[in-house]
């Protein structure tokens, strides 16, 4: 089995294994895929749903001021190859004492895309497995992981399975603002004197629960975020403020805007933020 | 002039509004205690009852460490005594040691609990109320901050650069670098990390 890492797995201490084998770990992890047999050289996607307990919340890939991010290990058969892990769009969690962690309640689909071989012998059928390692916090956090497996025959017409979960997953990827159906318009700041600002125009109204979701930004902290809307406007003013003593060189990342649409689902736009 | 003296009030009364406004904004852009500013005082509760002001340190060097006995990463941390050995290697060189529990549910009884089983040596203090720790802008447990001999922050962030805990060669102790560079006279190289750790769960 060809094994491709595309996290790092947490390192297995004693207590660790002890937490993560303990009864009421609160997440479960299935491995879906959205094809129900492989064709040849067609890619597909693989999906880990996470299910988690009410009251409790497990991290995005950047997890804000506290937590772990939720890290995924595919291992799958010779020739197969997996791209990198997708994320839909966080919460933007705000817990006492003014900490603000990112993630997700209830469940979560996070999504891979596999290419097959363009040739597979007849009748083969190939082993997927995903080793997912996680903090799952409410008020106390426990450290777990979970293998999950997936078996998928070869055919030469694969027809769709779990449709509905894929579709609603990949509606809550995050979107270049270009391609949204939501946002006429996004003008980004350039960033001085200790902030940036994202002015958004929405195309009908706006949304609920606009949230600034960022990335992580290595010698930066982000220090405040103040969202205002008004009328089809949306301005979200992101202060930020370098570690004590250093000197950060000109840094980019992908941040996201998270919002609600009108059927109530979770949507995001990508916005890339350029800090001196 | 009653008119006049009206428009002045006013016109003070605004200038003074937009004043508080700046000010109010320059303090909630950046909660907490920046590195280089004094470290604001505390009067908290160790596991004995005793009060503990950070004011009766004056003239030493402090680190406080927030913690929490039920976070996964203290309890890791403190399994392999990372804490009680930098306490204990640095309290002869004019170092003391604080632990603030900023816990929901926290009392003197169960802190005096978590110092009876993992052999603590120095105190834990009380912060149920969630004062300090919101001072200080606690986020996660553990959470560093080295106080220097004239009440200067010096050092704010991780106790480490390992976060999963299995890194080998490039392990990195910034608490342990940092009071050596202080007892030195030198300046910190590395002010402020990001710490790493569970929340800080405070009651409210």
């Amino acid at each position: 089995m060809l094994k491709l890492r595309i996290g790092i797995c947490l390192a297995v201490l004693g207590l660790w294994t002890q937490l993560a084998a303990a009864e009421d770990s609160h997440v479960r992890a299935r491995l879906l895929a959205d094809v129900s047999a492989i064709t040849p050289g067609r890619p597909f996607m693989l999906g880990v749903m996470l299910s988690v307990d009410p009251g409790w919340h497990v991290y995005w890939k950047n997890p804000g001021d506290a937590g772990l991010p939720t890290r995924v290990q595919f291992t799958l058969p010779d020739g197969f190859t997996v791209g990198p892990l997708l994320f839909p769009t966080p919460l933007r969690i705000e817990q006492p004492g003014n900490i603000v962690v990112l993630g997700y309640e209830d469940s979560v689909l996070l999504l891979a895309q596999v290419t097959p071989p363009a040739k597979l012998p007849d009748g083969f059928t190939a082993q997927f497995s995903a080793e997912v390692s996680w903090l799952v916090c409410a008020d106390v956090c426990i450290p777990g992981k979970a293998t999950a497996n997936l078996e998928l025959g070869a055919g030469p017409s694969a027809a769709p399975a779990n449709a509905d979960l894929f579709d609603a997953a990949t509606a809550q990827l995050p979107v270049e603002a270009a391609g949204s159906r939501d946002i006429a318009a996004i003008h980004i700041s350039h960033a001085e004197a200790g902030r940036v600002v994202i002015q958004i125009s929405w195309k009908s109204g706006v949304p609920g629960d606009v949230q600034f979701i960022p990335a992580t930004f290595d010698d930066y902290n982000i220090t405040a975020t103040q969202v205002q809307s008004e009328g089809d406007q949306t301005r979200i003013t992101v202060n930020f403020q370098a570690l004590a003593g250093k000197k950060p060189q000109p840094v980019k990342a992908q941040c996201v805007v998270g919002y609600k649409d009108n059927e109530g689902h979770r949507r995001g736009v990508n916005v890339m933020l350029a800090l001196p | 002039m009653r008119k006049i003296n009206a428009l002045a009030v006013l016109a003070l009364v605004s200038i003074a509004l937009v004043a508080r406004s700046l000010a109010d904004e320059s303090n909630t852009l950046a909660p907490g205690v920046a590195v280089g500013a004094h470290a604001p005082d505390f009067s908290l509760q160790d596991q004995d009852g005793t009060n503990v002001k950070l004011h009766d340190f004056d003239g030493k060097i402090v680190v406080l460490e927030w913690t929490n006995p039920k976070c996964p990463f203290v309890l890791r941390h403190y399994a392999v005594k990372t804490m009680q050995t930098l306490a204990g290697q640095y309290k002869d060189k004019g170092v003391t040691w604080l632990a603030i529990n900023s816990t929901a549910g926290t009392t003197n009884a169960t802190d005096k609990q978590w110092a009876t089983q993992q052999n603590i040596a120095f105190p834990i203090l009380n912060d149920v109320n969630t004062t300090t720790g919101k001072a200080y802008h606690a986020t996660n447990t553990p959470e560093m901050f080295i106080i220097g001999k004239d009440g200067t922050l010096l050092y704010k962030g991780a106790i480490d650069n390992d976060p999963d805990g299995d890194k080998t060669n490039d392990k990195v102790n910034y608490v342990h670098k940092a009071l050596d560079e202080i007892l030195a006279g030198q300046t910190v190289s590395q002010q402020e990390t990001k710490p790493y750790g569970c929340h800080v769960s405070y009651r409210d």
